[in-house]
């Protein structure tokens, strides 16, 4: 256990070195985590012109799912994202069989191995927005709320990951499948609007089936001191079947990849 | 330290016809071909030894090497590696084995190599004492010290396998998998790897499975050979006596300090014209007569008795084999 | 001159074997295509947003219309060159393309044009199901004025693909665009009409959006598309297109010269 602890944090720590050996990224990364904020505030403020309210949330309620959304989308483009898109790679180069070779388990090698901090300005400016909202709102959020959104908040970190993992696990199977990760990161973006803003079957599907609405609205919402401990507890339970799921899918890739199951 | 027995490994793979309508039909209609890359392998090295897996391409030695690994189910047969079962990659069975692979790297492209020795002094938990000791006696055998703080990107593809060698036996592994590990390198790199291979057999008695297709690398370091082809067993034992079987005559090469006359070249029987030479070939025990033959008849310039190249061994090791 | 006739008479065969490439990579193929999901979103956030009411001199009819015409011509219109050019240059596989007598842009316009059927295959199922759910978004079919929304679209295509391009050359200074790519990516989608119609921005912003090549890479096009651009001002929109193309495109042949340049003289 204590060895597999210092492993990681050893590829913690080389990640951090290797982002740091490109300069020019963090400048443009800074750069664009300002831009972000426009491109995605920008919808709300056009929305919102001539209404108080769209589907029970008001401007600065939905700017609060809107924060949500850039601060998971920038912890998840620096803690998710690289490191599982360089898997892809790695099984078409033939290097994946190292990261077998090493006695820690490979869903946490792989799950750690290519972090970038340079994507962190991204989620400290979803923070920020998150903050800035939360001071408009009617009645600030008390610490209690703060607590659970955090929670819900890790959770939808969880479920991430877990939809990550499921997404390359494809690439076991198809050998071509750069930019899954592209795919997911586009599908995700409806979790930038409170979830009442779908109707019908479609917020269903964003509730249960692709949680994204949990990961983004249902934070929102305990902000708003509109959630209570069980529902969140519902919350944290369903990032734990999702990871159950993500790590059945990558045992599965794992035994096809060396054939244990063609 | 690695017994086999009765090794198969058995894959399937697409078909696809040439052209736009055969890549169309195997959108709709994928078909599958069945083949034996390793197709009933038997075999026990014991600790210490330093073996050579020789074979065409495609012969079944990447895969063999990939299951005594671990990272190939077999589909059947037994392997076992330093008392255990490779497959399931177990944690003791990962600590006494490692995997050099000639064209790819586990080493962190935008770092100096000491951070990746770092990382794998954490992976595999070394004591900081232990690990010191044993980085430092790479370094020194593998001559790394200008190496070290480098980027791995800025260095030759020879300093580069140098580096990588060393990180994989940070470790001091049992048993070391080495798959073509002087591919692409000079030949001035070629040597210093083999005397490292041998010098680290030497000193800490692991054992070593080596692929290559430098009949050079197999000559300096194997003394055992097994021979893999269509992914059949073909030879297993002494090189020397691999080179006795199949190719045990000599060759006498001849330079002359003139063209010989016709009259010369009529006595000088067995010796044919070869690129400038002339050259026979005869057994271990005639080599005495031939040469002395040559020194009587020919005018001498330079004389030289040749063993066959193991190229042309293997050669004809396969050849008896193939039908006519 | 011999070149360019070369390249010509090459076209086909690169269209046929960027076709079969993609055959044999069914899978990434359609994930690929299916990346561009933000239209439908918008199409679905507008659409609750206008049911009380228009938005700007929108109603909710003209705005599915707007999504709906979003999303065919970003399929048409889309391209992935810089990622390709990032990762080609990174891996050494362009030193190779440029041994070969074939401009290697060519050849990425060639496999990118080949992938149109295959979009167009996959819009016609998708655009079919929109039309379901709204059927007023097909009403202004009649007024569209094809000519020019063809030569916009293809003007769009050219911009994008130019623009990609230059960025993806920008790899042979900088090791990796990705990051600056990613800034235009932000740039676009604020002010392409892309998010919403270009209308509806404040004043300050719409006159850059206006101004700058994003508006002919997605708005034009889409308005053109959805039938709100008649007469002059359609022929208008077609001349801006291509005065960007033009100027993308001289853009694009100059930071490749020197690009192959800088890399010829750096190496591999």
């Amino acid at each position: 256990m204590n060895r597999t602890l210092g492993a990681l944090r050893a590829e913690l720590r080389l990640a951090a070195m290797t982002a740091l050996a490109y300069r020019a990224s963090f400048f443009g990364e800074a750069l664009l985590a300002l831009l972000t904020i426009a491109w995605t505030l920008l919808p709300i403020f056009v929305l919102y012109d001539q209404r108080a309210g769209i589907a029970g949330w008001t401007r600065d309620e939905a700017m609060l799912v809107n924060g949500c959304f850039i601060l998971l989308e920038g912890l998840m483009s620096a803690l998710i994202e690289p490191n599982l898109r360089a898997v892809v790679e790695q099984v078409r180069d033939g290097t994946f069989d190292f990261v077998l070779m090493k006695p820690v388990d490979p869903q946490l090698q792989v799950s750690v191995h290519r972090t970038s901090p340079t994507r962190l300005p991204h989620a400290l400016a979803g923070l920020g927005v998150v903050i800035w909202a939360c001071l408009q709102l009617p009645k600030p959020p008390e610490l209690g709320d703060i607590a659970l959104a955090g929670l819900l908040l890790g959770s939808g970190l969880l479920i991430l990951h877990a939809l990550f993992t499921l997404v390359v696990s494809t690439a076991f199977w198809f050998v071509r499948v750069d930019n899954l990760s592209y795919l997911l990161t586009n599908t995700l973006d409806v979790g930038r609007w409170p979830l009442t803003f779908y109707e019908g079957g479609l917020r269903f599907f964003l509730t249960f089936v692709v949680p994204i609405g949990l990961m983004t609205t249902w934070p929102a919402m305990a902000l708003r001191g509109l959630l209570s401990p069980g529902e969140v507890a519902m919350g944290l339970a369903v990032a734990l079947g999702f990871s159950l799921a993500g790590r059945l899918a990558w045992t599965t890739a794992l035994r096809r990849y060396s054939s244990a199951s063609s | 330290m690695i017994e086999v027995e009765a090794l198969r490994k058995v894959y399937r793979s697409p078909k696809k016809q040439p052209g736009l309508a055969g890549s169309l039909r195997a959108l709709f209609h994928p078909e599958w071909t069945e083949l034996a890359a390793v197709d009933g392998v038997s075999f026990t090295i014991q600790p210490g030894e330093k073996v050579g897996f020789l074979g065409p391409n495609g012969a079944g030695k990447t895969t063999t090497l990939k299951m005594l690994a671990g990272l190939l189910l077999p589909t059947s047969g037994t392997i076992r590696v330093a008392g255990r079962t490779p497959f399931g990659r177990s944690t003791e069975h990962l600590q006494a084995i490692t995997l050099v692979m000639g064209s790819k790297q586990q080493l962190r492209w935008d770092l100096p190599p000491t951070e990746t020795f770092e990382l794998n002094r954490a992976i595999f938990g070394l004591e900081p004492a232990a690990f010191a000791e044993t980085r430092d006696e790479l370094v020194a055998l593998l001559e790394l010290e200008p190496l070290l703080n480098r980027p791995v990107r800025n260095l030759s593809l020879g300093e580069r396998m140098k580096c990588e060698l060393a990180a994989a036996l940070l470790h001091r592994p049992q048993v070391l998998f080495l798959d073509e590990p002087t591919i692409g390198l000079d030949v001035r790199m070629q040597v210093a790897v083999r005397q490292f291979i041998e010098a680290w057999n030497q000193r800490t008695g692991a054992t070593i499975l080596l692929t290559s297709h430098y009949m050079a690398d197999i000559e300096a370091l194997c003394d055992r050979v097994i021979v893999i082809d269509g992914g059949k067993l073909r030879y297993d034992g002494a090189l020397s006596a691999l080179i006795a079987q199949y190719a045990p005559d000599r060759r006498v090469v001849v330079r002359t300090l003139r063209p010989p006359t016709p009259a010369e070249l009529a006595q000088a029987v067995g010796f044919v014209e070869e690129d400038g030479s002339l050259v026979a070939m005869t057994p271990p025990e005639g080599v005495k007569d031939v040469v002395g033959l040559a020194l009587r008849v020919l005018p001498v310039r330079d004389l030289s008795v040749e063993e066959t190249p193991l190229d042309e061994v293997i050669r004809r090791l396969f050849a008896e084999e193939r039908p006519r | 001159m011999n070149d360019l006739l070369r390249a010509l008479r090459a076209w086909p065969t690169l269209l046929r074997v960027g076709l079969a490439e993609m055959v044999a990579y069914r899978a990434e193929l359609v994930i690929w295509i299916l990346t561009s999901t933000t239209p439908l979103i918008m199409m679905v956030i507008w659409s609750r947003a206008s049911q009380d009411g228009a938005v700007g001199d929108y109603d909710a009819d003209a705005l599915a219309r707007y999504f709906v015409a979003t999303l065919i011509v970003r399929q048409l219109t889309g391209c992935w060159l810089v990622w390709e050019m990032n990762q080609d240059i990174r891996t050494g596989a362009f030193s190779v393309q440029l041994l070969r007598p074939v401009n290697p842009l060519l050849i990425h316009a060639a496999n990118t044009l080949a992938v149109i059927p295959f979009r167009v295959l996959l819009l016609v199922p998708l655009v079919g199901a929109l039309l379901l759910w709204k059927p007023a978004a097909a009403d202004a079919l009649g007024q569209v004025a094809w000519l020019p929304f063809a030569l916009s679209l293809t003007a769009a295509w050219l911009i994008n693909f130019f623009v990609q391009a230059m960025m993806g050359c920008l790899a042979f200074w900088w090791r990796q665009s990705l990051g600056i790519f990613n800034v235009w990516h932000a740039l676009f989608l604020i002010s392409s009409g892309y998010v919403f119609p270009l209308s509806l921005l404040p004043p300050g912003i719409r006159g850059f959006a206006e101004a700058s090549p994003f508006a002919y890479l997605m708005s034009a096009p889409v308005e053109l598309l959805s039938g709100r651009l008649q007469g002059a001002a359609a022929w208008q929109a077609v001349g801006g297109g291509a005065l960007w193309a033009l100027l993308c495109g001289v853009g694009a042949a100059v930071v490749w010269r020197r690009g192959v340049a800088h890399h010829e003289a750096v190496g591999a």
